[in-house]
């Protein structure tokens, strides 16, 4: 179904020989299927969210096949539910399976994050992707899902750290010390969502009133292992009213503190694949697409 | 293992807690952001599965509507599109049925032409047509495609949903030009060209594709409807994708 979805990414025009480039995509919705088939030159590949093409059949279905066969596509989950302690739904892993097998998408990923779990005794779905608390027992059963799908789907995954609402009191580690465990553990991936650890960062300031939100992102991206990033996700918010939490509602252009904190993980991890995700409020797709260009004029700067 | 069944638990308190929407206030905790997202996901996923009856009754009943399902029908798969198949019962219970007592129909109707949305795509098969030459037929079937329903309403479901489609810009008008009357109809709901799709069909074909959906033999479907011209709807079960194969 899918063409060889190819991963040499380095042949874009504007690369140097001794230029190291990655691929710069952006999140495909339904808005932009038609924009995504005509203009296939704007990006180097399409995410798309897995469980919105899991039917057999049907006009969905059609329109990712057409799209697998233009762009190389990377399989973003909002449900897997990772560090869920009742396990994974088994029906929700051959779903993926089989849209795995019919893809060959050259990137699957999914969040550090809860979803599967029991409500009057039946298995419910969150519905939502539910914080987790940086503990050494959340931590077994998120690498042990992470091993059970990575054996499942025979592929290395990549994890999203997630923008949370709430805190822990009983965290015993810290998220970056939780995160970098999960990889030593289970070899996958990270997937940064520098948006995310914004959030975080405004939503729960550090006890230190000189640490700004930018510092306290970088401090992050500091503490991550170099080797362990797969991807970059960026994305905007709409800003709150006063005192109220930001919501990682990806409905906005990708803010200058944003695009900052970008510039530094470059820096620390050197060229990565990059993703725009814009889910709300969606823009023409011109000015997704000028994003997209944006993180790619980045990447070439930093790819000496 | 004591720590193992905290995280358990504390997952299984975090998430009663995000369903317990009767305590729902306007504080914007951490807990409620999570409260409030999954009220509005359900409801944009019902105006998704159902986006006639969302025109019909309003976002504001469509988010009323999805509150009170949550509470019957929570979300099991990892999948926002299978969940919403309690919407007509919940629909007949609301204050919206009395004065619009065909909506629960209309809804019944949409998950139908959802469900043949996402059905496996097929075609039929030809060879299987060999087995009409038995001699006897009373081991042979008819097997419907995947998705396939057949429907009847004591309304007229089929012009009231293509009146309040979403391209319809003047349901009313578009009514009135079709000379609108209040009279029941029967429907095969199916899927061809990949796209969900509904015809109108008389009674006696709605109980024969009843018939053949409850698994009779061709046989039986034959001595159960001596007067139904079976010669010319099995082309036209095929030209309609109705049928996978004959087995």
């Amino acid at each position: 179904m899918s063409r060889t979805a190819s991963t040499d990414f380095c042949s874009r025009p504007e690369s140097t020989p001794e230029a190291i480039t990655k691929p710069v995509g952006v999140g495909l919705r339904h808005q932009h299927y038609r924009d995504a088939l005509c203009e296939t030159s704007a990006v180097d590949f399409v995410e798309l969210h897995s469980e919105n093409f899991f039917a057999q059949g049907g006009i969905t279905r059609s329109m990712l096949e057409a799209i697998a066969e233009l762009y190389p596509i990377s399989l973003h989950g909002t449900a897997m539910g990772l560090g869920s302690a009742i396990g994974i739904d088994q029906g929700y892993l051959e779903k993926l399976k089989h849209l795995v097998h019919d893809v060959k998408p050259f990137l699957i990923s999914d969040h550090a994050s809860f979803a599967w779990s029991r409500l009057n005794n039946r298995m419910i779905h969150a519905g939502d992707l539910l914080p987790l608390p940086f503990t050494d027992d959340a931590l077994k059963y998120l690498i042990n899902n992470v091993k059970h799908v990575q054996d499942e789907i025979g592929q290395r995954i990549l994890v999203e750290n997630l923008a949370s609402y709430v805190q822990f009191d009983q965290n015993s580690m810290t998220e970056t010390e939780f995160l970098s465990e999960l990889v030593s553990q289970t070899d996958c991936g990270l997937l940064l969502d520098l948006n995310n650890l914004l959030v975080n960062a405004h939503n729960f300031p550090s006890q230190d009133g000189d640490v700004t939100p930018l510092a306290a992102a970088q401090q992050w991206l500091q503490e991550i292992p170099e080797t362990s990033v797969g991807e970059i996700h960026l994305a905007g918010y709409r800003l709150p009213a006063n005192g109220n939490f930001i919501v990682d509602d990806h409905s906005q252009p990708i803010n200058e503190e944003c695009w900052s904190l970008y510039r530094y993980a470059l820096e620390r991890f050197g060229p990565q694949t990059t993703l725009i995700e814009w889910d709300n409020n969606l823009p023409d797709w011109q000015v997704l697409t000028a994003e997209a260009q944006k993180a790619r004029q980045l990447i070439h700067q930093h790819s000496h | 293992m004591l720590n193992a069944s905290e995280t358990l638990i504390q997952q299984q308190s975090f998430l009663s807690r995000i369903y317990q929407q009767d305590s729902l206030s306007s504080s914007q905790t951490g807990l409620n952001i999570y409260r409030n997202n999954f009220r509005l996901t359900a409801a944009r996923s019902l105006s998704l599965t159902y986006p006639v009856i969302a025109r019909m009754i309003g976002s504001e009943n469509m988010l009323l509507l999805a509150e009170r399902l949550l509470k019957k029908e929570q979300p099991s798969t990892g999948d926002w599109a299978d969940w919403g198949e309690g919407l007509p019962e919940i629909l007949a219970d609301s204050e919206l049925h009395a004065e619009h007592i065909y909506l629960t129909d209309v809804a019944n109707m949409e998950w139908m032409r959802h469900q043949a949305d996402k059905a496996k795509s097929t075609r039929f098969n030809q060879k299987t047509l060999e087995k009409l030459s038995r001699k006897t037929l009373s081991d042979t079937k008819f097997v419907l495609s995947d998705g396939l329903n057949v429907f009847h309403s004591e309304w007229p479901v089929d012009r009231l949903w293509e009146a309040h489609r979403p391209e319809i810009a003047d349901p009313k008008s578009y009514l009135s030009q079709e000379r609108f009357r209040m009279q029941s109809c029967y429907l095969v709901i199916y899927q061809q060209n990949r796209r969900p799709q509904h015809q109108l069909i008389d009674q006696e074909e709605y109980h024969w594709l009843s018939n053949v959906t409850q698994g009779l033999s061709i046989d039986a479907l034959i001595d159960t409807h001596p007067n139904f011209d079976f010669v010319h709807w099995l082309p036209r079960a095929i030209e309609h994708n109705w049928l996978l194969e004959i087995h």
